[in-house]
């Protein structure tokens, strides 16, 4: 089956997050208008009061409320603002229970942002763009929930191989139905619209070295799944049923040590942002 | 008043152990909990003598990746978290030679280079110190591709362990 096939075959796609690519290329461009990027934002009032709720929590540490985008923007920044917005989108896509791969509600929503910080933080060591790196992170494992959306397509076929022949889940993936979860996710952030750099890094997840482009990318997410599954957040069954790259590891050149700096590093973040996330609960 | 409750059996108190984090208690009513161990290792120590318990979730093997994180959490590496952990138990009067220890955790990829090991790494500092300080380990469920989360009641000596398709009980006494 290819990629396209399963996404075609979906009854309900969950929403798309329209805002996300736009936002990410007015970011990328220098002589973009504060304007044009509030007034994008506004056009989803919900989204709005989303960001604006948790742009006043204890995280951003403001001094005093802010109601308003242009003052948002203001003190913390369009960069601290685009997260926020892909924080909020990351929720409305990942914030469900999955029974099928046995994850409560929130997990694969916790998983994700892990992701996006530790790419993020990686990004910002190895002096790439660090909002396109945390959006790739953030986004890395919608195929997975597209799958498990598919009328057919059962992962307790994929749990019965991984656990006789002790094989990867994207192996396992590959053999049942001919297509990986990274594909397919991939495919469905292309039928989005978002950028190559956000989505081949995604597609080539568990095998980075066969990334065509984008490849340092693609090795940084490899880390950063593994980073975080030490971090106990990938949550669900049969988890840890990956192959870990060690040419990921050469094609970045971070020492090991800075590795588990970062799985530190990300931990303490993540505790700061589930404060936030309990307070903004129900949001 | 033989035979009234104490407020504590009325309210079993429950605490949650964080990431690179410790809890020990001599109230028997207490219920020590910690949420996905993945390649973390959790060790659980209970002396039934006196009813003193006690969880660890290590992170990482070795302190010596950074000694100022160590010194302000100590219960992040195999090193300094185990002897924080012992010094903390003996302080409630538990007996090195009464310990009963359940280690738990230390999931692992499928492949890779040793450095992508570190269930394993952080299992091996555990160990290490365990034999040297001659205590005795009752249980273990190590390794493996799932997460884990354990409760730890103290009164009953178990660890109810459960991991995402069920649950498995553990009996420390």
């Amino acid at each position: 089956m290819k990629a396209e096939d399963v996404i075609s075959q979906i009854e309900k796609l969950p929403p798309a997050p329209a805002v996300l690519p736009t936002l990410l290329n007015l970011l990328r461009n220098t002589n973009s208008d504060t304007a044009e990027i509030i007034r994008l934002i506004r056009l989803d009032p919900s989204l709005t009061a989303q960001v604006l709720r948790m742009g006043n929590s204890v995280y951003y540490a403001m001094s005093t409320p802010s109601y308003e985008l242009e003052d948002a923007v203001s003190r913390i920044g369009f960069r601290e603002v685009y997260k926020l917005v892909a924080m909020v989108c990351g929720q409305q896509l990942f914030n469900h229970s999955i029974q099928a791969l046995f994850l409560g509600k929130g997990e694969l929503w916790e998983y994700s942002l892990a992701t996006g910080f530790v790419m993020e933080q990686m990004a910002t060591e190895l002096g790439m763009d660090a909002t396109t790196a945390y959006t790739s992170g953030l986004l890395h494992a919608i195929g997975k929930m597209i799958i498990t959306a598919h009328p057919s397509m059962d992962y307790a076929d994929v749990f019965r191989i991984v656990e006789a022949r002790g094989i990867s889940i994207a192996q396992a993936e590959r053999e049942v139905w001919g297509v990986t979860h990274s594909e397919v996710g991939a495919a469905l952030l292309r039928q989005w619209k978002f950028r190559e750099d956000i989505v081949t890094p995604i597609e080539y997840q568990s095998c980075p070295a066969q990334a065509p482009t984008h490849r340092k990318l693609a090795c940084m997410m490899h880390l950063s799944i593994w980073t975080v599954a030490s971090l106990g957040l990938n949550y669900g069954k049969d988890a840890w049923a990956m192959e870990a790259s060690p040419y990921a590891m050469h094609h970045i050149g971070l020492p090991e040590e800075r590795m588990q700096i970062f799985m530190i590093n990300a931990h303490e973040k993540l505790g700061m942002i589930k404060e936030l996330l309990v307070r903004n609960e129900g949001v | 008043m033989g035979g009234a409750p104490t407020i504590g059996s009325i309210f079993a108190e429950r605490v949650v152990v964080g990431v690179g984090d410790m809890a020990v208690s001599n109230n028997a009513n207490v219920t020590i909990s910690t949420y996905a161990l993945g390649s973390c290792v959790g060790v659980v120590a209970l002396d039934p003598v006196v009813q003193v318990g006690g969880m660890l979730h290590i992170m990482l093997p070795d302190s010596t990746l950074t000694p100022e994180k160590a010194a302000r959490q100590p219960s992040m590496f195999a090193d300094t978290g185990m002897r924080a952990f012992l010094r903390a138990l003996y302080g409630l009067r538990a007996d090195r030679r009464r310990l009963r220890l359940f280690l738990a955790g230390g999931a692992n990829v499928l492949s890779g280079s040793d450095f992508f090991k570190i269930g394993e790494r952080n299992m091996v500092a555990v160990k290490a110190f365990i034999n040297r300080e001659r205590l005795s380990i009752i249980g273990e469920e190590l390794g493996g591709l799932n997460n884990r989360t354990l409760h730890f009641k103290i009164k009953e000596g178990t660890v109810e362990m459960k991991l995402p398709t069920g649950i498995k009980t553990i009996r420390l006494v």
